[in-house]
C-alpha cells in the first residue's frame, strides 16, 4: 500500500486533502503532519511514496522542507507536491527550483489533487 | 493507517473543522491586532507579528475558497493583500491601517457568524462591499522602492527563503545589520528542544530570518539546522554573546552597523509605484514560463472554486449548528463556550507562533514507533466548560468519600482487633489522598486561563472608543499571563469593561483640559494584574481628573442617599459611588451609558468572592482594584463551630487563628476590637452575623483572622474544628440571598455546612469601621 505524508498546518485544509486522497483506488495509507517539524520527525519513521506540503507554515516553511528532502539521500526520490494559494507564485516556483515535482493552487478541485497524486505515485512506483 | 471514510463523511468532518478553525483564526487575529496596536504605541513593531497576521488571513482565504465562500474568501484575500503590503514594508503601519484591519476582522466575524446561522441573505452584506472599497483605496497608497539586489551570499542558504523571508533579509541589510549563520546538529528524533534553545538564544541577539534543516553526519539519526540571523553585533561579539558551545557561527555579510540609521517604514514606503498592480506585474515578470507550464500540466487545468458552493455551505452551516448546540445552550451571552486553548494567548508572540507545534515535545522525546502522535489533528482540545464543571464535581465527591474513608480508618485504628487492617487501610488512604490531590490540581489547572483574553477585549474597546470619541488615550496592559479560573475570567469581563469605559469616558479629561492642568495631552489607562497568594489583584488606574468628592457628597444628598447634614470623611464619600443608582453624570454617554453602575461592578465581583477597592486623588487619577480568588471550585476550608452550627471558612482568606479571653476584647464606640500586635483588628461575632444564640459568656473563644486584599477582620467563634477540603455548591431557595453565606459544602461524615462569604463580612466590617 502506498503511503502519503500530508504536511499542512490548517486542520481544515488537511481534512480536505485527506478526504480527496481517500477516494483513490487502490486505497492509500495516509499520515498527517500539522507542521514542518512534525514532518521532519515523520520522515525517518516510515517509508513514503508521496509528500504533499503547504508552503506557509509556522515553524519551518514548505520550501525549507523541500530543500531538506532533496538534500537527503534517503528521501530524495520521494515525489513532492506543493499546495499553496494563489498569490505566492514566486514561492511556488522556488519550490520547483528546489526540486518539488508539481504544485497545485488552492482552491483546487479534489479531482485535480487526485489526478496529480496518481501521476506522482505512478512515478514513485516506477522508480 | 487512517480509516477510510466515505466522501461525504470526510467532507462533513472538514466542515466541522472549518467552523472551529475559522473561529480560532479570527480570535488569534483579534489578539494579534491588539498586540500590534500596543507595539505601535510603544514604537517597537515586531515583524513576526505582522507576518503571523498575514498567515492567518492567508489560511482563512485558503479554507474559505475551498468551501466556495466567495464573500469571506474575497475579504480575506483583500486583508491578506493589506497585510502583505504591511509586512513587506509597502504600507505604513499607522492608525488608519490598524482601524481598517480591526474593522475587516469584525466584518469577517459577522459574515462567518451569518453563514453559521444559515442566513438566507446572500453572503457579503453592504458592510463588506463598503469595506472592500476602503481597502482598495488604502492599497493605492505609495509603494516602496524597487528591491535592492541581494549581496553575493551563499545561494544554498537563500534558495529556500520565501518571498517574505527574503524581504526581511533585505530590510535588515538596508539597516546595516550583519548576517550570520548559526549551525548545530541534533538527534533526529529529539531536535525540537535543542533547536528551540538555539532559536531563542539567536533571537535575543537579532532577528532569525530562516531555519533551514539539512541532513546530519549520520542522516538516518541526525539533523542539522542553519539559522540565518540578522544582528547588530559583528561576528566575534555575536559568537561570544550567543555562548552555545555546540553551535558554530560564521558570517555571511559584515553589515554596516554604523553607516545607516534605522529607516522607519513610512520613509521606506515613499516610492511612486502602486503596490497592487506593481506587485502583480513583478510576480508575472518573475514567472519563468517553463516551470509554470510544467506545473500546469502536472496539476491539470485549474478551475475557479473547489466544490459546489451550495453543498459546502450546507455542510458548514450544519457543522455550526452542532457546535452551537454543544456549546451555547442555556448561555446568557454568545460568548464562546469552549475553553480557549491557552496557547493562543501566550505572553510572547513568538511563543504563540510556535507553540502549536512545539508544545507536545517539550517534556521528552517520543519513541520512534509512536506513529499515533503524527496523526493527531491538533495539540489542543476545545472543551465545553460545563464538562469541566462536571469533572470538578466528581472530584469533589471523591474528596468527600476520601474524608469518609479517613474517618473509618481512625475508628479502625482505635479498635485493637482491627488495628492491623486499619494501618493497611491508612496506607492506602494516604496514597489515595495524594493521587486525589494531583487529580484535583490537574483539573483546576485545565480550568485556568490567562487574563490576556479579557485584556485583549478591553484593548479593542479602548481602540474603538478612541476612534469614535477622538480622545487621545493610551492603554497600558501588564500581567496578561496571570491566570484565573475560566469561569471567573468570564464573569469578570463585564465589570472590567465597565470600569475601563468609566475611566475613558469620565476620568480622562479632554486634551485641552489636560494641557491646561500641566498634564500630557494623551491620557493613560493602565490595567495591571498580579497574583498575590491565592488571589489575583487586577488594577485599573487612570491619570485623569480623579473623583470630585464634593460633587459626590452633593449628589448623594440630592439622591437622598445620605442626610443633608451628614458628615462624611473622604473614604466614606468614596464608598458612596458604589451605592445603587449613584451616578455623578446626568448625561448618559454612548460609552458608559449602559445602565451599569459601580454598584453592579461591586456586586458582580463580590459574588465571585472578590473585593473592589477604590483610591482616588483629585487631579491625579483613580485606581480601582479588584481582588479575586484564583478558583471557585474546590477550596481548603477551616471548619469552625458556633453552638450547634458549623461553618466553613475558605482557608485562602485565613491569615491566622488566635485564642482570646473575653477580657482581651476592647470595646470602642459600640464596636469590638482586638489589639493584634499593636494594630486594631475589628471583630465580628459569627453567631451575631447569622442570628444564632449567643454562647455562654466568659468562655475562651477563638478568633479567625481573615483578610482579603488590604482589609482584615477577626471572626469570633467558639471552636476550631480543623481543616477540610470543601466543594462549594451554590444554594438554591430562600437561603441563597443571605449576605455572608457563599454557599454550602458537604463534609464527609459531618453533613452539610455553610461556607462563610469572607468578602462580604470583611467588607461590612470595614464599612462599619468607617461609618463609626
Amino acid at each position: 500500500m502506498q503511503h502519503v505524508l500530508i504536511v499542512e498546518d490548517s486542520p481544515t485544509m488537511r481534512s480536505l486533502v485527506v478526504s480527496a486522497l481517500e477516494d483513490l483506488e487502490p486505497p492509500l495509507r495516509i499520515t498527517e503532519a500539522a507542521s514542518g517539524f512534525e514532518a521532519l520527525r515523520a520522515l525517518p519513521r516510515d517509508h513514503y511514496d508521496l509528500i504533499v506540503t503547504d508552503i506557509n507554515m509556522p515553524d519551518i516553511n514548505g520550501l525549507e522542507l523541500v530543500s531538506f528532502v532533496k538534500k537527503n539521500a534517503a528521501y530524495r526520490g520521494i515525489p513532492l507536491l506543493i499546495i499553496s494559494t494563489e498569490g505566492s507564485e514566486r514561492d511556488r516556483l522556488r519550490g520547483l527550483e528546489l526540486g518539488a515535482d508539481a504544485y497545485l493552487v488552492k482552491p483546487f478541485e479534489p479531482e485535480d489533487l487526485r489526478r496529480t497524486a496518481r501521476e506522482l505515485l505512478a512515478k514513485a512506483s516506477a522508480e | 493507517m487512517a480509516a477510510r471514510r466515505t466522501r461525504s463523511g470526510g467532507r462533513s468532518k472538514a466542515a466541522r473543522e472549518f467552523v472551529s478553525e475559522v473561529e480560532d483564526l479570527l480570535e488569534r487575529m483579534r489578539a494579534d491586532l491588539a498586540d500590534l496596536g500596543d507595539q505601535r504605541a510603544a514604537g517597537a513593531l515586531e515583524p513576526d507579528l505582522v507576518n503571523r497576521l498575514f498567515r492567518s488571513a492567508h489560511t482563512l482565504k485558503g479554507v474559505a475558497g475551498m468551501f466556495g465562500f466567495e464573500g469571506i474568501g474575497g475579504l480575506a484575500h483583500r486583508l491578506e493583500d493589506v497585510l502583505d503590503d504591511l509586512r513587506m514594508g509597502r504600507l505604513a503601519t499607522d492608525a488608519p491601517a490598524l482601524d481598517l484591519l480591526d474593522e475587516a476582522v469584525a466584518v469577517l466575524a459577522a459574515e462567518v457568524e451569518a453563514v453559521g446561522r444559515g442566513d438566507a441573505r446572500p453572503e457579503g452584506g453592504p458592510a463588506l462591499a463598503a469595506l472592500m472599497a476602503r481597502i482598495a483605496d488604502a492599497l493605492r497608497a505609495p509603494a516602496s522602492e524597487p528591491d535592492d539586489d541581494l549581496p553575493a551570499i551563499d545561494p544554498t542558504l537563500l534558495r529556500a527563503l520565501t518571498e517574505y523571508e527574503e524581504h526581511r533579509l533585505r530590510e535588515n541589510l538596508r539597516r546595516g545589520r550583519a548576517i550570520h549563520v548559526v549551525e548545530a546538529g541534533f538527534e533526529l528524533l529529539a531536535f525540537e528542544e535543542g533547536l528551540a534553545e538555539l532559536t531563542e538564544a539567536a533571537r535575543a541577539l537579532g532577528e532569525v530570518l530562516s531555519t533551514l534543516p539539512s541532513p546530519g553526519d549520520q542522516p538516518e539519526a541526525q539533523i542539522r539546522f542553519s539559522l540565518l540571523v540578522a544582528s547588530d553585533d559583528p561576528l566575534d561579539v555575536f559568537e561570544h554573546r550567543l555562548d552555545l558551545p555546540h553551535a558554530t557561527v560564521r558570517n555571511l555579510h559584515p553589515g554596516a552597523a554604523a553607516a545607516a540609521p534605522e529607516a522607519p517604514n513610512t520613509q521606506a514606503a515613499s516610492g511612486g509605484r502602486a503596490p497592487a498592480s506593481g506587485a502583480a506585474a513583478g510576480r508575472g515578470a518573475r514567472s519563468p514560463q517553463g516551470a509554470e507550464g510544467a506545473a500546469q500540466r502536472a496539476a491539470g487545468e485549474r478551475s475557479s472554486s473547489g466544490v459546489k458552493a451550495s453543498e459546502a455551505h450546507q455542510d458548514v452551516a450544519e457543522a455550526w449548528q452542532v457546535d452551537r448546540k454543544d456549546g451555547l445552550e442555556g448561555r446568557p451571552s454568545d460568548a464562546p463556550a469552549q475553553l480557549e486553548a491557552p496557547s493562543g494567548a501566550s505572553a510572547n508572540p513568538q511563543e504563540t507562533a510556535n507553540s502549536d507545534s512545539d508544545a507536545p515535545d517539550e517534556d521528552s522525546p517520543r519513541p520512534a514507533d509512536d506513529l499515533a502522535s503524527l496523526k493527531s489533528i491538533s495539540d489542543t482540545v476545545r472543551v465545553d466548560i460545563r464538562k469541566l464543571d462536571e469533572l470538578m464535581n466528581l472530584v469533589g465527591e471523591l474528596v468527600i468519600q476520601r474524608g469518609a474513608i479517613g474517618a473509618i480508618v481512625d475508628q479502625l485504628l482505635l479498635e485493637p482487633r482491627a488495628a492491623r487492617l486499619g494501618r493497611e487501610l491508612a496506607k492506602v488512604h494516604k496514597t489515595l489522598d495524594r493521587k486525589l490531590q494531583e487529580l484535583q490540581a490537574g483539573v483546576l489547572e485545565v480550568r485556568m486561563v490567562p487574563l490576556r483574553q479579557v485584556f485583549e477585549k478591553l484593548a479593542r474597546v479602548v481602540r474603538r472608543l478612541r476612534r469614535d470619541s477622538g480622545k487621545d488615550v493610551r492603554l497600558e496592559i501588564r500581567g496578561g499571563d496571570t491566570e484565573l479560573d475560566k469561569l471567573i475570567v468570564e464573569e469578570l469581563a463585564d465589570p472590567l469593561m465597565h470600569v475601563v469605559r468609566n475611566a475613558f469616558d469620565h476620568a480622562i479629561e479632554t486634551a485641552e483640559e489636560r494641557l491646561a492642568s500641566g498634564k500630557p495631552a494623551e491620557g493613560t489607562i493602565r490595567i495591571e494584574a498580579h497574583q498575590r497568594g491565592n488571589h489575583v489583584v487586577i488594577q485599573v488606574a487612570d491619570d485623569g481628573r480623579g473623583i470630585d468628592l464634593d460633587a459626590v457628597r452633593a449628589r448623594a444628598v440630592a439622591r437622598g442617599l445620605v442626610a443633608a447634614d451628614a458628615e462624611l470623611d473622604d473614604k466614606e464619600a468614596l464608598e458612596l459611588i458604589f451605592q445603587p443608582g449613584f451616578s455623578t453624570r446626568d448625561a448618559v454617554t454612548t460609552t458608559s451609558g449602559r445602565g451599569v453602575g459601580l454598584d453592579v461592578v461591586r456586586e458582580n465581583v463580590t459574588s465571585l468572592g472578590g473585593l473592589v477597592h477604590i483610591e482616588s486623588r483629585r487631579g491625579h487619577g483613580t485606581t480601582i482594584s479588584l481582588t479575586l480568588p484564583i478558583t471557585l471550585a474546590i477550596i481548603q476550608a477551616l471548619v469552625v463551630g458556633v453552638g450547634e452550627q458549623r461553618f466553613a471558612i475558605p482557608l485562602t482568606s485565613v491569615l491566622e487563628t488566635l485564642l482570646v479571653d473575653d477580657a482581651e476584647i476592647l470595646r470602642s464606640e459600640g464596636r469590638e476590637l482586638l489589639n493584634l500586635r499593636g494594630e486594631p483588628l475589628p471583630l465580628r461575632r459569627l453567631h451575631a452575623e447569622f442570628g444564632l444564640p449567643a454562647p455562654a459568656p466568659g468562655a475562651r473563644q477563638a478568633v479567625v483572622v481573615v483578610g482579603l486584599g488590604d482589609v482584615r477582620a477577626g471572626l469570633l467563634v467558639e471552636r476550631l474544628e480543623g481543616q477540610q477540603d470543601a466543594v462549594i455548591k451554590p444554594i438554591q431557595g430562600p437561603v441563597r440571598s443571605v449576605r455572608g453565606i457563599a454557599g454550602a459544602t458537604e463534609l464527609g461524615d459531618r453533613g452539610t455546612v455553610l461556607v462563610v462569604d469572607v468578602a462580604a463580612i470583611v467588607e461590612d466590617a470595614a464599612r462599619r469601621r468607617e461609618a463609626a
